[in-house]
């Protein structure tokens, strides 16, 4: 009896709360959420809703401490998820946030692939992928131009002492040397050729968007587009295949899985491509 | 979604652009766009320049672009207000479609007019019988709107 009062009064704080929220009173709101976490603080909503509270301040210190208690309290919060990452790409903890949102990703699709929820998640999932890529080129072009350097000085220096054995410079010596030379620089250019951008392949990409595939589905007719363009095509335009223009159903799309890991490999391998 | 897909074709149109035809947006909107055509060399319209106004509808692809022709065309589907009657542009238009496949498809209506779901009935009429005569008027027109 008692714990059924405590959380009628929670609830109706909880209320009073998202009240408080909808007119951007944010303090007033924090304070009402607290209260309901005071009477019953086994609720994982009360958590969230003040972390949204504590993020639209920027406290994204808070917004970690609330969203981590959320997390514990429910595994499957889309939303804890979310503001977790959030904040850790906040505070620079690019694997963190990435790890964090990509979980929020897989939930949201579930709950609702097509969702602005999911759109939003994907704008700072991308966001913290970029964020790494661009902070690990940097170091890994930084990198390979010093060894560069060092392996140029090195073949000069070899040659130096080629010619000063023979103690005349021959042709067919000087030749060697600017061919390894070249060589050597074949090969740093290769390595650093994954981190500049250039143009994803247009198997990976959907022919609605034209842009790299996130949730691929694959229709009757074997081609594949993003699920959430795919059905916004369904509902609005037709129900047919935009390419094959065969009749098509919503339910007859199927993720294609294979499509999603060479998304995965690609974007592995090439960083930048989440920015496009 | 629209403006970044209109984005990524003009993007893909100056990295690979197709041979007989150009397009790009006319000033800051990138939904307002111009293209010219060449006129392809097995048709009256060879040696001609043509200029077609595209705009892009602010749910696109989802909504067919709107195509119309700036400069005059003597063609059965092309009438004086330059309107063209092509099904792709309408009830056949799939947002799988680009802009450059929608150019294409103008290119080939040019070389092979399609009389019998006419726009202009008058030259389509003439087309069907007196073919010689459509191509000298078609040639005439070429000359006088398409050229210099």
């Amino acid at each position: 009896m008692v714990q059924s009062g405590a959380r009628r009064q929670a609830e109706l704080l909880r209320r009073q709360g998202n009240r408080a929220y909808e007119r951007q009173r944010f303090g007033a709101a924090i304070d009402l959420y607290t209260e309901a976490i005071t009477l019953c603080p086994e609720v994982p909503e009360y958590y969230t809703n003040r972390a949204l509270c504590h993020l639209k301040r920027n406290d994204w210190k808070r917004v970690e401490e609330d969203s981590s208690r959320a997390i514990e309290l429910d595994r499957d919060s889309v939303k804890a998820y979310y503001m977790m990452g959030r904040a850790l790409l906040e505070r620079q903890d690019y694997d963190g946030a990435i790890k964090k949102l990509r979980k929020a990703l897989d939930l949201g699709r579930v709950a609702d692939p097509v969702g602005y929820m999911v759109e939003e998640i994907w704008h700072y999932f991308a966001k913290a992928n970029d964020a790494r890529w661009e902070e690990e080129s940097s170091k890994r072009v930084c990198r390979l131009q010093e060894l560069r350097e060092t392996c140029v000085e090195a073949l000069n220096q070899h040659h130096f002492l080629e010619t000063f054995d023979r103690g005349a410079i021959s042709e067919e010596v000087a030749d060697a040397h600017s061919e390894r030379l070249e060589h050597l620089n074949q090969v740093f250019d290769t390595a650093l050729k994954a981190d500049i951008p250039a143009d994803v392949p247009d198997y990976l990409c959907c022919k609605l968007t034209l842009d790299i595939f996130r949730d691929p589905v694959i229709t009757p007719s074997g081609v594949t587009y993003e699920r959430a363009v795919i059905i916004d095509h369904l509902h609005n335009v037709g129900k047919f295949d935009p390419v094959s223009r065969k009749r098509l159903e919503p339910d007859q799309l199927v993720p294609n899985l294979a499509i999603k890991e060479a998304v995965q490999a690609f974007l592995d391998e090439h960083g930048w491509a989440y920015k496009t | 979604m629209a403006s970044k897909r209109i984005q990524k074709e003009l993007q893909d149109l100056q990295r690979d652009p197709p041979t007989s035809c150009s397009a790009g947006p006319v000033g800051e909107d990138l939904f307002h766009w111009q293209a010219t055509i060449m006129g392809p060399s097995d048709s009256p319209y060879s040696g001609g320049v043509f200029f077609v106004m595209i705009h892009f509808p602010p749910d696109y692809p989802f909504k067919p672009p709107k195509v119309n022709f700036q400069t005059r065309v003597y063609h059965p589907n092309i009438n004086s207000n330059g309107s063209i009657c092509l099904d792709i542009l309408k009830e056949q238009w799939s947002p799988a479609l680009t802009i450059s496949k929608v150019l294409l498809s103008i290119c080939s209506l040019l070389t092979d007019p399609n009389p019998d779901d006419p726009l202009v009935p008058e030259i389509a009429h003439i087309y069907k019988n007196q073919r010689s005569r459509y191509e000298e008027t078609a040639r005439a027109w070429t000359q006088k709107y398409a050229m210099g």
